[in-house]
């Protein structure tokens, strides 16, 4: 058992309940919320008691009820659909996002100041399978070259395919963020850092992302505020494919 | 079509298990569901995103972040661990929490605290002003624990505070804001239950 699991074994059962309370509530710092996350990933009864307070949660949002404007509605639906769209398209070119992020990227504030941009959206990680594919796919690659480093207790891996024209930057027990920042990834490119998105480690602080096509000279990790930012602000680790 | 901004909330209350096989067909790749969860749901999210960010620019964004995140993790949704509104209220009051601590040091939030009267920091000619809101809602799920708890409870999860800034607010011990909001948390599910218990009976 992990030292997380004995120090919430040792709060006690009633303890553990607060705890698991505050948590279906949100009210715990990053913290003690990624401990009691470890505990409810090993422990089926308190991710019981969780999951029913969850459920309890509802009822307290209940008479709030507001109808968004309609132009957000069109918002929202827009953008689901050109997110369908770009994994659903078999005939789209490999690795579509890259390119189309780096041009919004490459193009400026007017266009960063469009709905996306600003709500982060563009940077925010897509959990859809294609990419999954697309990231298998490079790992496997005849000409996979790795390229690996540490920060603090991360273990950074970077695998690039040069005939796939892509890479992978893999993130093993990278610490977890602290409130209202997230990790961005970058690729080096020979006019600048391009956005590879936001770095949501799961529970056991993993995560990986494609990097931009072939011409990449290297891969960072970057803290930004929550959302990700434009440009890098605070790099944390960085790697050169050379 | 023309739709003002102002029209009425049409809260298409959909039964938990239409929005559950809402849910399931947008992670199943059905086109035409997200829509649909989307008019019967959307409301909810707003509404919680607001009350919690007291904000509508910034409450239309994280409702926009929310839904994106539905849409792409629908496939992590899993019914036997609880209901879609649940699933999906839980995303949005997370990110409108995040955005809260993001948005504010620690600090600046004590001060906004301090001077803070619910009603001065809505724009009382907006529909969403929080007289009416309020009133509904006090005599919704929090009415039926004891002042106390529903202080705590409304705290934490209306205002977004830790339990720990929980704590400082009430000028209370944190002990003693982790037991208020537990318990009451713990009577609310006792309560919400036993409700819906009489109501399936009756
Ligand atoms: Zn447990």
């Amino acid at each position: 058992m992990s030292e997380t699991g004995a120090s919430l074994r040792d709060h006690g059962h009633e303890n553990l309940e607060s705890l698991v309370a505050a948590y279906a509530l949100d009210a715990l710092d990053p913290s003690e919320s990624a401990e009691v996350e470890a505990h409810l990933a090993t422990c089926p009864e308190c991710r019981e008691l969780a999951d029913s307070l969850r459920e309890t949660t509802v009822d307290l949002s209940q008479g709030l009820e507001s109808t968004p404007p309609a132009a957000l509605r069109d918002r929202i639906l827009e953008a689901v659909s050109a997110d369908q769209d770009a994994h659903e398209t078999p005939e789209e070119p490999r690795l579509p996002r890259r390119p189309r992020r780096r041009t919004v990227l490459a193009g400026g504030f007017a266009l960063a100041a469009s709905a996306l941009v600003a709500t982060g959206l563009v940077v925010a990680r897509p959990w859809r399978s294609q990419e999954d594919k697309d990231i298998d796919e490079v790992l496997a690659a005849d000409d996979a070259r790795e390229y690996t480093t540490t920060w603090r207790s991360a273990r950074i891996t970077a695998v690039r395919s040069p005939s796939l024209g892509s890479a992978v930057l893999k993130v093993e027990d990278l610490p977890a963020v602290t409130a209202g920042k997230d990790y961005q990834a970058w690729s080096k490119m020979s006019d600048g850092p391009v956005s590879a998105g936001l770095l949501r480690p799961d529970d056991d602080g993993n995560a990986r992302t494609l990097l931009s096509a072939g011409s990449a000279e290297g891969a960072a990790i970057s803290l930004e505020p929550a959302g990700g930012s434009e440009q890098p602000t605070t790099v944390l680790v960085a790697l050169d494919f050379s | 079509m023309t739709m003002s901004e102002d029209e009425p909330a049409s809260p298409a209350t959909a039964s938990p298990d239409v929005l559950r096989e809402l849910l399931l067909a947008v992670a199943g790749g059905d086109a035409e569901a997200f829509p649909r969860l989307y008019d019967s749901t959307s409301a909810r999210v707003f509404g919680l995103v607001l009350r919690v960010l007291r904000d509508r620019a910034q409450s239309e964004e994280v409702t926009q972040e929310v839904y994106l995140e539905v849409f792409r993790q629908a496939s992590g949704f899993d019914p036997s661990r609880g209901s879609a509104l649940a699933w999906i209220l839980t995303m949005a009051h997370r990110r409108a929490v995040d955005r809260v601590r993001a948005s504010q040091s620690q600090s600046d939030r004590d001060v906004a605290y301090e001077s803070r009267s619910t009603v001065e920091l809505f724009d009382p000619t907006s529909e969403t002003a929080l007289d009416g809101i309020e009133a509904r809602h006090v005599r919704g799920a929090l009415s039926q624990l004891s002042d106390r708890q529903s202080e705590a409870i409304r705290l934490a999860y209306l205002d977004g505070l830790t339990q720990s800034q929980v704590a400082k607010h009430l000028d209370i011990p944190l002990g003693t804001a982790k037991t208020r909001i537990r318990d009451g948390l713990l009577a609310l599910r006792r309560i919400m239950s036993a409700e819906y218990t009489r109501k399936e009976e009756g």
